[in-house]
């Protein structure tokens, strides 16, 4: 049950995998096997323990070692055959070292540690996790020490009288009812304090983003109190096909100072959603590379895989498009959709009758620009493309209200009825508006005096009234930032102005805004 | 006999040859038999296109699936002499036992192999088709080759490895992974003369920019980098001698397209020069001529007497201009007793032919070099427009050859007997390049290219790697993937390479310092 114990800290997790698990396993039927032999002869006993921890080593890697320190501890301990047992141990730390220098040709930390449960970055470095790695892999060696101990001590008169009082208690029906009370217990607490509640949340939010759920990703984004930038960048998402970008997305935390989407090369974890995102923008291309990257990190993932048909079949490369269903067929989990995307496709090579793709395709940036390119590059170019791309148009918005671009605000701010549908009131989006004024007051200031670009449309008295008010406290703090965040978050911390004010000047990250706890 | 006479009996030869080259194809016995059969005037669909093409006698059976509806196949391999292997199958792919395709080809060196299928419609009826007819070559390909394989990347990658492939079966072995690299980049695998020792390969990772020699089953780590130039070594070339690496030094930067027709990647190379590596006394050395700061010079080829150095040169132009860099043919006299240069000549210049030439591969024999020619630039296998043209050397004529495609042809090599090549080739699906094998006959004529046969008919199907540089080797490389892996886990055991010290070092435009980001895509 205590191995238990720490199998179950370690996989609530999310990330952590299940090949440590086995790799212990093996060894463990490794020591069991090497227990029960029948052999006597030491000399043939090792020979046996060679061959069975080189075996054990080819499957569990370094897990092999736990196995190892068992089979040593019971020679030396459990069955006084100390020189056994100090052969064995010296092999099987041995066996790692040969296979590192003679055999595979890796490193060292690679030999001792693949396959341990705290080798590689499952555990998120949460601290409990880690410790329980540790104390699974030592808990067969620990326990058989103990038991080897126990058994040499027990046998020593003056402790002959605890070790009956100790057995006659484990044998009671209290002793056996506390174990299993305590046991049960520290499983309750251990899977509670490890789970990682936050985690879960924003693979929630990319679960429903990647199913394009986009109010079921706000309504999961009210729960999470920390941020990554995946979470940003699907929260955004969300509110860009709700067409609430503009009016909501300082309602969340954003990075602050940062491009609206960071350019490639982008952070493995992102790579999917990257690529989504630039697909419905038009960037084939890009969203081609981001893909491309990310199935050489992540493996052949469906939803990669999926992507990528997608993608070659706006390629016009149809064929490319067969080899990626080709290895979604392969999944039984894909298959039937991989089988009628297939035989859509060998209809019509260009899918010409579906609507996503047409939708793409109008989308689509045909001009051949070339280099490594920004945030801002590539929503200029879909927009050049496609005046009537809502989803760059709402990016770049939002991408300049990000980097504090107020005069380019204003400058697009007329491309709003660009969009009659969409925009059809005739305010301005809340966010715009709030920047709009900000950037007649900085005018103002500098003594320019520039009339607001309004193609027509106003800005609300509600909004002009509350900047009032916002600039009044902010007048009153002065210079204490601090101060002012602690003043305004709670009306303000849904406003462009709070994070304009209160961004600073630092490096990339994320800001506070209203809803941050 | 009168020469009337004897012009008929060779008539009436050429047509009994003809006679049995056309019919012999069509007259099986067994198949007449089934005189029911719908006739389909026409061959069946076979995939890979293994249809009209020159085969090695000592290849791997051409496994394939047949493209045509129905619910039994049968299929016939034949020839002139020998048994003929018949194959029934409920699926389409059809998958041919390797020791009977063996005795078929040893057997008819030199003469035409038919494959003929029959196949039973929804309706229970049978449908022959007309057979497919290829040609066993006289003469045998290489039984190695070498490539990289990986997926189509970009910035990252964690899987990248170097294999090698039987080409008499399907056996492929690791000769290094990356895994075994603590994630290396692995690239540039070069062999001196088709053999499989010595081999250099370079990796790129935490433990450094290094080039690997493999010989005699030892394995050195090289360090190429000098005060002269700032990058590793790249592209390679042995000297016949095997005393002598040529390379080049190359600062290549990555960038996008964004039109979807065209490749997203490119590569720009900002600068670049040529060097020696003189294996004997570890110094590395270069001349003017192959390493002026105003020339980008590239893609180094030893002809097979050693007496010349083919390479490729371009001016150095800014990355806002990549379009207008195109390469030109060069080639410069060596003396390898003396290690003295002769005189530089233009073979073939990219204002002749409009294209960037690149990838020069001159034939073990010495008749041909094959290029790639595309419409800009260094790096074809990122550009749909690269070909593959030959030069033959005696009379300097060159032409595109016939076996190209419109996607990407490139990473050619020759086997050893000049006779086999093999390139990567995107024709397939526009995306992953493949090894294709075509046969060069006496006459310099390419045949129609085949595709690396594998065990799984479907095989490519699925496949989501590129084939990446493939090469032929006479033998199996011999040095372990950990011989190759603690080489590049020691860096404490790292020969320096020594720079000649009358070399003399110049700054090239940019030379060892970072990329400038650069983009086209500016807003306006």
């Amino acid at each position: 049950m205590v191995p238990a114990l720490f199998l179950l800290v370690l996989h609530s997790q999310y990330l952590y995998p299940l090949a440590p698990d086995l790799a212990l396993l093996a060894a463990l039927a490794m020591a069991l096997v090497y227990v029960r032999l029948p052999l006597v002869h030491p000399v043939l006993r090792f020979l046996v323990f060679a061959g069975l921890s080189a075996l054990c080593y080819w499957l569990a890697a370094a897990s092999c070692l736990v196995g190892v320190v068992f089979c040593g501890l019971f020679e030396g301990l459990t069955k006084r055959r100390l020189v056994l047992g100090l052969a064995c141990l010296l092999l099987g730390f041995y066996l790692p070292y040969l296979a590192a220098v003679h055999v595979c040709g890796f490193g060292f930390a690679k030999a001792y540690g693949q396959l341990l449960p705290f080798y590689g970055p499952f555990l998120l470095g949460a601290w409990l996790s880690e410790i329980a790695a540790v104390l699974l892999c030592l808990f067969v060696p620990l326990a058989g020490l103990g038991v080897g101990c126990w058994r040499i001590w027990s046998h020593r008169p003056s402790m002959a009288g605890l070790a009956a009082t100790l057995a006659s208690w484990s044998a009671s029906r209290w002793g056996q009812a506390s174990k299993v009370l305590a046991l049960l217990a520290a499983l309750v607490v251990s899977a509670a304090a490890s789970f990682p509640g936050d985690y879960k949340v924003l693979l929630q939010i990319d679960y429903h983003a990647s199913r394009r759920e986009w109010p079921q990703v706000l309504q999961a984004a009210q729960g999470v109190r920390a941020y990554n930038t995946l979470a940003v960048y699907n929260i955004n998402r969300a509110l860009c096909h709700l067409d609430r970008l503009l009016g909501e997305m300082f309602v969340y935390p954003q990075r602050k100072n940062a491009e609206i989407f960071l350019p490639p090369p982008e952070a493995p974890a992102n790579l999917r959603a990257m690529s989504e995102i630039l697909l419905e923008l038009g960037q084939v291309n890009i969203a081609e590379h981001m893909a491309l990257e990310a199935l050489e990190i992540y493996g052949d993932r469906p939803s990669l895989l999926r992507q990528l048909v997608l993608i070659n079949v706006l390629k016009q490369r149809p064929r490319a498009a067969h080899t990626f269903l080709g290895l979604l067929e392969k999944n039984p989990l894909h298959r039937d959709w991989a089988r009628t995307y297939r035989a859509a496709l060998d209809a019509d090579s260009t899918l010409a009758g579906d609507a996503q793709v047409q939708e793409l395709r109008a989308l689509m940036v045909v001009e051949d620009y070339t280099g490594y390119f920004t945030a801002e590059e590539l929503l200029v170019q879909a927009l050049e493309r496609n005046p009537h791309n809502l989803m760059a148009f709402q990016y770049l918005m939002g991408h300049y209200l990000l980097t504090g671009k107020l005069d380019k605000v204003a400058a697009y701010i007329g491309h709003l009825n660009s969009f009659p549908a969409d925009f059809s009131y005739p305010e301005i989006p809340r966010h715009c508006e709030e920047a709009l004024l900000l950037y007649a007051m900085k005018a103002r200031s500098s003594g320019a005096a520039p009339s607001l670009p309004l193609f027509g449309r106003r800005i609300d008295p509600q909004t002009r009234e509350r900047f009032g008010d916002f600039r009044a406290v902010l007048a009153r703090y002065g210079g204490d930032a601090e101060a002012v965040r602690q003043a305004l978050a709670g009306s303000y911390g849904g406003t462009y102005w709070f994070y304009y004010f209160l961004r600073g000047s630092g490096q990339q990250g994320e800001v506070p805004s209203g809803t941050t706890k | 006999m009168g020469s009337n006479a004897c012009r008929a009996i060779d008539t009436l030869r050429i047509l009994l040859i003809l006679g049995v080259m056309i019919g012999g194809c069509q007259i099986r016995p067994e198949q007449d038999t089934a005189a029911e059969d719908v006739r389909a005037g026409r061959e069946p669909r076979l995939d890979p296109d293994y249809a009209g093409v020159t085969i090695p006698p000592n290849i791997a059976p051409l496994n394939f699936t047949l493209g045509e509806p129905g619910s039994e196949y049968q299929v016939e391999i034949y020839a002139t002499g020998g048994d003929t292997l018949r194959i029934t199958s409920t699926s389409p792919g059809v998958v041919i036992p390797l020791n009977p395709w063996r005795n078929l080809l040893q057997a008819n060196r030199g003469e035409e192999l038919c494959i003929a299928v029959r196949s039973r419609g929804a309706d229970g009826k049978w449908v022959r088709f007309n057979p497919v007819r290829n040609t066993i070559a006289t003469e045998g390909i290489d039984p190695y080759i070498v490539y990289r394989l990986l997926k189509p990347l970009y910035n990252k990658y964690v899987n990248i490895g170097i294999y090698q492939r039987n080409l008499e079966n399907y056996d492929e072995s690791t000769i290094l992974h990356n895994r075994s690299a603590e994630g290396a980049c692995l690239n540039c695998h070069t062999f001196l003369q088709q053999r499989p020792d010595p081999m250099i390969l370079h990796t790129r990772g935490r433990y450094g920019l290094t080039m690997l020699l493999a010989h005699d089953g030892e394995v050195t780590r090289i360090g190429t980098r000098t005060e002269f130039n700032a990058s590793p070594a790249a592209y390679a070339s042995w000297h016949p001698s095997g005393r002598l690496l040529a390379f080049s030094v190359n600062k290549f930067s990555l960038f996008f397209h964004t039109e979807p027709e065209r490749e997203t990647r490119d590569v720009f190379d900002a600068d670049s020069d040529l060097v020696l590596y003189r294996i004997s006394d570890n110094l590395l050395t270069t001349a003017p001529q192959i390493s002026s700061p105003e020339r980008a010079e590239t893609w180094p080829e030893w002809a097979p007497d050693g007496r010349h150095l083919y390479f490729a040169s371009a001016p150095v132009l800014p990355i806002e201009r990549f379009k207008e860099v195109r390469y030109d043919l060069m080639r410069i006299g060596y003396d390898p007793d003396q290690g003295t240069w002769g005189t530089l000549d233009t073979v073939l210049s990219a204002a002749t032919t409009g294209l960037s030439i690149t990838q020069p591969k001159i034939s073990p024999d010495g008749r041909f070099l094959v290029f790639c020619m595309a419409e800009y630039g260094n790096f074809p296998v990122f550009l749909p427009s690269s070909d593959l043209y030959v030069m033959e050397l005696a009379t300097g004529q060159y032409r595109r050859l016939e076996i190209n495609s419109d996607r990407t042809d490139s990473w050619h090599s020759w086997s050893s007997n000049s006779r086999w090549l093999v390139f990567s080739s995107k024709r397939r699906d526009g995306l992953f390049s493949r090894p294709y094998f075509s046969y060069v006959d006496e006459a310099g004529r390419f045949h129609k290219p085949m595709l690396l046969p594998q065990e799984d008919p479907v095989f490519y199907d699925s496949f989501v790697k590129n084939y990446n540089l493939p090469v032929f080797v006479t033998g199996p490389v011999q040095v372990s993937a950990a011989q190759l892996g603690r080489a590049v886990f020691a860096p404490e055991d790292s020969l320096q390479a020594q720079l000649d010290p009358q070399v003399q070092v110049h700054k090239s435009p940019g030379a060892g310092l970072p990329a400038e980001p650069y983009s086209s895509g500016a807003p306006r």
